[in-house]
């Protein structure tokens, strides 16, 4: 129990450092933000670790560290944007996500990606879509269904990626394409 | 003759499947057809009169669903549920039958009469699979007549299909479209319970209430029955943690998904021209090497084609001249005639059509072929700093014809933000009036890369519109999403019957505008009115533009069309040849402030139309100071 309890406080911590990575935290902030009895262990046993470094009573994330601040911080938001996706309020979103966030396996996480992230020439099936109601029933109406395989057909520079589905091709924009969650198929 | 029943058939289906194709050849129309979505903006009517029926076809714009809120879908659906078309023919792309069986279903839960055109079978031919239509056709229980639309190939056995389900000869039983056993017992609970007095069919009205579509839920009055309907989508919504109106959509998708692989029949691979050519043309690198070069060619081609038959034209008309001014009869008739009509007649001819017909040519080509919706796709990352994406590629790029289809084009936008931009910038779009200018000032006197300046400039000019409108105009901007229709060979007979009805419009607007202002320049030189305007107006014009006080006429007519600002400054001052009262630099602020200074009337009426009046206005508005001010400027520069 303990152990669990000690390995969610560590990846909070990391998330926590890795969304304030353009600030300087101080060990005081931070011990003030998260208010735990063995702070000082915690964050002894993250240094010993590696994933933190002390300078001058900021703390800094090695490049470990903030891997596992950035990985923690993904499966964050992907648990919230599909909790909100499938109607949950957002404050409930945001608590559960941050629940939810350290139970995720990376292999479970691993095939998921953004359309945007799939090569040419690879295959995914769609798992949700993030957005507002107009654009997932817009994407929805051209047949980007949950469930439907898509292949990504080619990809302009910076912009937009052609893909085929049901049968047809579609042109999607940069900005949709970071919507679309898809597993990604071998 | 006997009397004429009377019977009303509307076209409806996707983008891009072939309606208007259809269209054209039940009535003898010329709506534009061309192989990009979009096309079809408003519904359109026309007659057609077959055995002993007077028939009207309603032509609707192609969408993919009656669920989302465009104008598009608003209009298509509420003439399919309120006006109650006798029949419905639903056109449906061979190519693309899962998409296009998913919009069928919508179709048939809206309680339409449908006739289904399975258009393209030509091309299916040459895919590699094929469809069994009969099987499809005992599925739907709906007729499905193989159509080759631009060939006119299953019209009349479609018509008489149409016919037939109208005089009951056969019966009219679709199959019938059930959601999960949740979703019915709400519909039922529902069914007798909600007040229903509309047109629209008793159980699509409940589904789209329970949907929470906002243009239905306006029917209900009474707040308590909303509140329960609503209390009922959310409990759908519990069930399966999504919006019902996403479920029913996945729901009639998976239904089009199993119909579709059980009609459809593989045969051997086949090779796959449209692919192959979409390695090049899309390719991350020699797409945009094709695109820049494609565009380059089309404006060398016009231009030098445009040059050479124009040379030739204007020796002979030379010739005709000098054989009136030698005909005996009252000199000052003589020049009303010759000066006012001749000229103009003669200005439109030599200059306009040399340019315009291969101008049609070509962009009808671009657009048969598919090869615009390339463009689009290749132009979209470069759109996103304009606020815009790629789908406004089809409205600018028309806009080199003619602003007015431009503009109205904007529709194919998403949001307001997206259409207020792109028919502002329509309107700067160099159309071909504008390109009659460039070259036949700008080319002939001062040589073809002065033509690529002046068209630099004027699209660098649109850019840093674009981008200030993308700043100024509050509103969302949405992401690209749109189909891209496979590469075909474009048909010469389409292409030449489009490029003839475009030119058309331009023999019968554009040509008398021309020819009665050149006529009305005439008298009023003989009235002397001219002389106290441009006196009036010489300051201006000498100081601050430094140009000829007499080329603020043209520019007056030139709000009509502006290529009378060509053809007005040929008569006016006596001679097609302008170097000789015009210096270069003053031939290049001339054409500048020709192409910015107000757009035509007819742009203006349908900006106002658009935009609404006081937006068309200050757009107008700030476009003239803009043009005055950098006719100022470049006199101060150059």
């Amino acid at each position: 129990m303990k152990n669990i309890f000690m390995k969610k406080i560590k990846e909070e911590i990391l998330e926590y450092l890795f969304r304030e990575k353009k600030e300087k935290v101080s060990l005081s902030e931070l011990k003030s933000y998260f208010n735990l009895e063995n702070f000082d262990e915690i964050i002894k046993s993250l240094e010993d670790e590696g994933k933190i470094k002390l300078e001058n009573d900021f703390v800094i994330l090695t490049d470990q560290g903030e891997k596992e601040g950035e990985d923690i911080f993904e499966k964050h938001e992907f648990v919230e944007d599909f909790l909100k996706n499938i109607g949950v309020s957002e404050d409930f979103a945001h608590e559960k996500a941050c629940e939810i966030e350290h139970y995720i396996s990376e292999d479970k996480l691993k095939d998921i990606h953004p359309l945007s992230e799939l090569n040419t020439g690879e295959i995914g099936e769609i798992v949700l879509i993030r957005g507002g109601r107009g654009l997932i029933q817009r994407l929805y109406d051209m047949g980007l269904t949950p469930g439907t395989e898509i292949k990504v057909l080619r990809q302009a520079p910076f912009g937009p990626i052609e893909i085929l589905l049901r049968g047809y091709h579609l042109a999607l924009g940069r900005g949709v394409t970071d919507r679309i969650w898809v597993k990604k198929k071998s | 003759m006997g009397e004429e029943k009377e019977l009303t058939i509307a076209l409806a289906g996707n983008a891009n499947v072939g309606k208007s194709a259809i269209f054209n050849q039940l009535t003898g129309s010329h709506q534009i057809i061309g192989n990009w979505p979009g096309k079809t903006i408003e519904k359109s009517e026309g007659y057609l009169i077959y055995k002993g029926y007077k028939i009207k076809v309603v032509d609707l714009p192609g969408i993919y669903s009656f669920s989302t809120y465009s104008e598009e879908e608003l209009i298509s659906r509420d003439f399919i549920a309120k006006e109650k078309p006798d029949i419905v023919i639903n056109v449906v792309d061979a190519l693309h039958l899962e998409r296009n069986l998913f919009f069928t279903l919508q179709l048939i839960e809206l309680e339409a009469k449908l006739v289904i055109a399975l258009n393209q079978v030509d091309l299916l031919e040459k895919s590699d699979f094929t469809i069994d239509s009969k099987k499809l056709e005992n599925i739907l229980n709906i007729p499905v007549i193989p159509t080759i639309a631009i060939e006119g190939k299953g019209i009349e056995k479609l018509i008489e299909k149409c016919i037939e389900i109208y005089e009951g000869k056969i019966r009219y039983k679709p199959i019938k479209i059930e959601y999960g056993k949740e979703v019915e017992e709400r519909i039922n609970e529902l069914f007798n319970f909600v007040p229903y007095d509309n047109s629209y069919p008793k159980r699509w009205f409940i589904i789209k209430l329970l949907e929470g579509d906002e243009e239905i839920k306006k029917l209900v009055e009474d707040k308590k029955i909303l509140e329960i309907i609503e209390k009922k989508s959310k409990e759908l919504e519990e069930i399966h943690g999504e919006p019902i109106s996403l479920i029913l959509t996945q729901e009639k998708y998976n239904l089009s998904n199993k119909i579709t692989r059980e009609v459809l029949i593989k045969k051997e691979k086949r090779v796959n021209f449209s692919d192959l050519l979409d390695k090049i043309f899309l390719h991350p690198i020699f797409g945009y090497f094709t695109l820049i070069i494609s565009l380059f060619l089309i404006f060398y081609l016009i231009f030098k084609f445009g040059n050479f038959v124009s040379g030739h034209l204007e020796s002979f008309f030379e010739l005709i001249k000098n054989g009136f001014l030698k005909l005996n009869i009252n000199e000052t008739l003589k020049k009303i005639l010759w000066d006012g009509i001749g000229e103009g007649v003669i200005g439109g001819i030599s200059i306009a059509l040399p340019y315009l017909i291969p101008f049609y040519i070509l962009l009808s080509i671009l657009e048969d072929s598919g090869y615009l919706s390339r463009m689009a796709f290749l132009t979209d990352s470069f759109m996103h700093f304009i606020g815009l994406h790629g789908k406004a590629f089809f409205p600018l790029m028309l806009g080199f014809g003619c602003n007015v289809p431009a503009v109205l084009g904007s529709r194919i936008l998403e949001t307001k933000k997206q259409k207020f931009i792109v028919s502002t910038l329509a309107t700067l779009v160099p159309c071909s009036a504008r390109t009659i200018i460039i070259i036949g000032l700008v080319g002939i006197f001062l040589g073809f890369k002065y033509v690529l300046i002046v068209y630099i400039i004027d699209i660098v000019i649109i850019i840093l519109f674009g981008i200030l409108l993308s700043i100024l105009v509050p509103g969302k901007s949405y992401g690209l999403i749109m189909e891209i229709p496979p590469l075909r060979k474009p048909s010469t007979k389409i292409v030449l019957k489009q490029s003839w009805f475009r030119i058309k419009d331009f023999i019968y607007f554009a040509f008398p505008i021309i020819v009665f202002g050149s006529f009305l320049l005439q008298i009023l030189d003989l009235t002397n009115l001219l002389n106290s305007f441009v006196n009036l107006i010489s300051p201006f014009f000498i100081s601050f533009l430094g140009l000829p006080p007499l080329t603020s006429i043209p520019l007056i007519f030139g709000i009509l069309r502006k290529e009378l600002t060509l053809i007005m400054l040929f008569s006016l001052f006596g001679t097609t040849n302008v170097l000789s009262f015009m210096t270069p630099k003053q031939i290049i602020i001339y054409s500048l402030i020709t192409l910015f200074y107000f757009p035509c009337v007819a742009t203006f009426a349908v900006l106002k139309k658009e935009i609404a009046l006081l937006n068309a206005i200050l757009i107008a508005v700030f476009e003239m100071i803009f043009a005055f001010l950098l006719g100022g400027f470049l006199n101060l520069v150059l």
